[in-house]
């Protein structure tokens, strides 16, 4: 039973469901430990069989190594998320018991995204989470900027769907079958590639540029995270884009794997853009919710550097830099969710001046997340830059690396103003202290996980390329 | 009929839509129906193809398609009714509190 995570994961969501709608006594904070429960069960399962290898459903489904990696960390992430939710104090228009529901039909969508092995099933998977996403950024009802958050991403998300069937429509036309090993056997056979493949994988790759907001595909990001509530931005910072990045390698290295060049072109494009529009467009932020969209624009670009060689060191630098990345924006978001003025949640830049002085252990936490995300050499997020940046010289793309360094000098000034602002502003209007514990703890655990990476990289080398194995067990 | 044809047809469909997308100015409602436009052009080139190659994948492919594209009709409804219900109007003019 190689499914069986996501056939437990979505009849247990069905029970759950039946049980909000028919049980009066149960609130949504039981509902969010039943979640947790799920999920935390979910990985045993995962666990049991991740170093299998087996196409299941004629090869609509691929469970490897590669997918059950990057499921588990999908589903650690969502574990985290709903753990926020339980331990942080949410808005009243959150407290209903389908939000946690909500989130699992979110995660049984990415969980078959990573594992898919045929464009129908990658199509529904897609389309399983997007349509729960949706849902989750309007879920303030009571908030305009929520609904118009949700009526922006709910357009730019169709468009996305659009676009990804119009190009598998090529490739179908062309290939005569929509699961990735024909496509593979198609390409190899082929002394010159018909055009419509590569404008239909162009087609696709806008799709997918889309999902991950990559500039020049990017514009939506801004808005939706700072329109959506909190809790939803944390989620739609990390899990979406660790499975579409899923995805991503899966199809660029399996069955397009041929035309490594072609893609290359349009990847060094995209991640070039990417990482000028993160980082310039932060510098004038006066929002930390924006602020971390541009970074996560950023973050991107320096990610899809990793994939354009299209070779397993790649895919490993990604693997590595998609762990780092998630802890910290995970810590920072839950930073965020917990900044609080006479109970009400603040979000600006000017909230955070002076909480050196109220905080200031929380500030040093903050402070150590902020220099891994800018990329501070003890810090974790250098040494996932250092690895990207060490494997596109190593592939002769020197221009690729001179850009990567000046904007990420350009990046590590809005971070470190944040620092600046934390440490060394006066306090106009002094936040609420932080009150429960266990939000204390966790941020000292992303902010202690990010120090001390420095002694142990091998170990997170070594894990990640003994899964990406299995990628390139194909070909 | 022969590929081809199949194609420009399904181009000039989903470049309507795509322009409707971009060029509206009115209401969101024809944003709704210019991404059902798109869809549909998936949709011929998925059943022209399937006819051509002699193949039905393409026509299963078409039936999901249609059944994705009725539910996420149905979320986008639900959500253009909230954003309406909110802000009283549904003209593309007035998204715009969030920027910066």
């Amino acid at each position: 039973m190689y499914i069986l995570p996501e056939i437990f994961i979505s009849l247990s969501t069905l029970i759950l469901l039946l049980l909000a709608s028919f049980s009066k006594k149960i609130n949504q904070k039981d509902m969010a430990y039943f979640s947790l429960f799920i999920i935390f069960f979910a990985q045993f399962f995962i666990l049991k069989d991740i170093f299998y290898y087996e196409e299941i459903f004629n090869g609509f489904f691929i469970v490897d190594s590669f997918s059950s990696f990057m499921k588990l960390l999908i589903l650690i992430c969502a574990g985290l998320i709903v753990y926020f939710y339980i331990i942080v104090k949410n808005p009243v228009s959150l407290n209903r018991p389908e939000f946690p529901i909500l989130i699992l039909f979110a995660l049984v969508g990415m969980m078959l995204m990573v594992s898919a092995n045929n464009f129908l099933s990658l199509f529904m998977s897609i389309e399983l989470q997007s349509l729960t996403l949706y849902i989750l950024v309007s879920f303030s009802r009571k908030d305009s900027f929520s609904s118009e958050a949700g009526v922006k991403y709910f357009i730019i998300g169709s468009l996305s769907t659009c676009i990804f069937l119009f190009g598998t429509s090529l490739i179908y036309g062309l290939v005569g079958s929509v699961s990735f090993e024909s496509i593979s056997i198609f390409m190899s056979e082929q002394l010159t590639m018909p055009t419509f493949l590569i404008v239909g994988l162009i087609f696709i790759l806008v799709s997918i540029s889309l999902k991950i907001s990559a500039a020049p595909f990017h514009m939506w990001t801004p808005d939706v995270y700072q329109g959506a509530p909190t809790l939803v931005t944390t989620l739609l910072s990390t899990i979406p884009k660790i499975a579409a990045f899923g995805v991503l390698i899966r199809l660029l290295v399996y069955p397009f794997s041929e035309i490594t060049i072609d893609w290359g072109k349009i990847l060094i494009i995209l991640s070039i853009t990417s990482m000028l529009v993160g980082s310039l467009g932060a510098l004038l932020q006066s929002d930390l919710k924006r602020l971390m969209a541009y970074s996560t624009i950023n973050h991107i670009g320096f990610m899809l550097m990793g994939l354009i060689p299209g070779t397993e060191d790649g895919i490993t630098a990604i693997c590595i830099y998609i762990i780092f990345y998630v802890t910290m924006n995970l810590g920072i978001f839950l930073f965020i969710l917990n900044m609080n003025r006479d109970q009400i949640n603040v979000s600006s830049i000017k909230d955070l001046s002076g909480l050196y002085k109220s905080q200031p252990l929380m500030a040093t936490f903050m402070a150590i997340l902020l220099f891994s995300m800018a990329g501070i050499p003890p810090m974790a997020g250098f040494i996932g830059k250092l690895i990207i940046l060490n494997l596109v010289i190593d592939n002769n793309l020197f221009y690729l690396a001179i850009i990567a360094v000046l904007t990420s000098v350009i990046a590590a000034f809005y971070y470190i103003r944040l620092i600046k602002c934390i440490f060394f502003d006066q306090p106009q209007d002094e936040l609420d202290i932080i009150s429960n514990n266990q939000s204390k703890y966790l941020l000292g655990f992303f902010a202690t996980f990010n120090v001390i990476v420095i002694f142990v990289p091998q170990f997170f080398l070594d894990l990640c390329s003994s899964v990406t194995l299995s990628l390139f067990a194909l070909n | 009929m022969n590929f081809f044809n199949y194609f420009v047809l399904s181009s000039i469909v989903f470049s309507i839509g795509f322009l409707g997308i971009f060029i509206n100015r009115k209401n969101i409602i024809s944003i709704l129906m210019s991404i059902e436009l798109m869809l549909l052009a998936a949709n011929i080139n998925f059943v022209g193809f399937s006819n051509v190659l002699g193949d039905l994948y393409g026509q299963i492919f078409a039936l999901f398609v249609l059944v994705v594209a009725a539910a996420e009709a149905a979320i986008g409804l639900a959500i253009l009714i909230i954003f309406f219900n909110k802000s009283g109007t549904i003209s593309v003019d007035f998204i715009n509190k969030l920027k910066g």
